[in-house]
């Protein structure tokens, strides 16, 4: 850190893509911290900018954890399911660049579907203040984050299942019974499908709601344990 | 009959998107001899999900029955498992 260069908050801002408006709130609550001139200006480390640049999970988990709801980014802002599904398929165009197979393909585009399009579901006319989706990727990282500031799926599940009590019961139930917050419609399958999609192949999955995780990997069964901060909405990490 | 899924899109993932698929459908259905089979055709498709599925085949079942039948779904690992997926749900 000490060798590592200090710059000013524009170019900070500049690297990271997100407004000088959005690194002075993230200062201010803590997320990402600058450091402050003798006159008051914020300045940052290189190395702590390039670290954060690469990590799109701590971008979205400021996001639904940020008091003060606020759009996202645009580059990963997806107002409405119509937004998600054409940055949806341009994540499968690229997956199929990289590796030209297609049911790899499928199965990822698969899992992140069906997690984005719950989040839209359950939330339409009812979001805690800002509507739709975080959708970040990284194809080298081999990661997908997908977060949202909905109802979370305790409240959700509530709607239909009134003895649910915990988050983690909710988490439970919501990978593996049919069973939507929309009842009476015939839904419910998106996280049952995507638990299968994993006890099948290599992917990987974490899904926070609450105070909840759900930790899904393709050769262990399904774990749903607390965690320590509890996060309002739902966030989704998904690798392959 | 024989309908090209692709034709409805390539991506098939959301429940909006299945419904409106088979509302467009639904004229082109009602023009089927009573005996005719209607064959489904994945050839490329590059992703199919339940959500998507249960709103299009779903109610295509309940409407014609047996007489569905799904061709080239062997070549998709989404397209395999969503299937097989729908009919555990809906023997359940």
């Amino acid at each position: 850190m000490q060798d590592s260069q200090l710059i000013p908050i524009r170019k900070a801002a500049e690297m990271l893509e997100v407004s000088v408006d959005t690194l002075r709130r993230w200062d201010r609550n803590g997320y990402f911290p600058a450091i402050k001139s003798s006159g008051g200006h914020r300045y940052y480390s290189m190395d702590q900018v390039e670290l954060f640049r690469k990590d799109i999970f701590s971008m979205a988990k400021s996001w639904i954890t940020d008091q003060i709801g606020a759009e996202p980014e645009a580059e990963f802002y997806c107002p409405n399911s119509g937004v998600f599904q054409v940055r949806l398929i341009r994540m499968e165009k690229e997956l199929l660049e990289t590796r030209k197979d297609l049911s790899w393909a499928s199965l990822i585009v698969s899992a992140v579907g069906e997690i984005g399009n719950n989040s839209f579901d359950h939330n339409l006319g009812n979001w805690r203040d800002i509507p739709g989706v975080f959708y970040g990727y990284d194809l080298r990282k081999k990661q997908v984050v997908l977060a949202d500031r909905g109802q979370g799926v305790l409240a959700t599940l509530r709607r239909v299942k009134s003895e649910l009590a915990t988050d983690r019961d909710a988490l439970h139930t919501a990978f593996t019974e049919v069973i939507s917050g929309r009842a009476p419609e015939a839904r419910g399958n998106g996280l049952k499908l995507v638990r299968l999609i994993v006890e099948r192949y290599p992917l990987s999955i974490d899904f926070s709601s609450g105070n909840a995780l759900a930790t899904l990997r393709h050769d262990k069964k399904m774990r749903i344990s607390l965690q320590k901060q509890s996060m309002e909405g739902c966030i989704a990490c998904i690798r392959f | 009959m024989l309908i090209e899924l692709k034709k409805f899109g390539t991506t098939l993932v959301s429940r909006q998107a299945g419904k409106e698929a088979y509302a467009a459908f639904l004229p082109t259905l009602r023009q089927a001899g009573q005996n005719e089979d209607i064959l489904i055709d994945f050839s490329g498709v590059n992703t199919f999900t339940p959500s998507w599925g249960d709103e299009f085949l779903t109610p295509l079942k309940e409407q014609v029955g047996d007489r569905v039948k799904l061709l080239h779904t062997d070549k998709n690992a989404s397209v395999k498992l969503t299937l097989e997926f729908l009919g555990q749900i809906h023997s359940q």
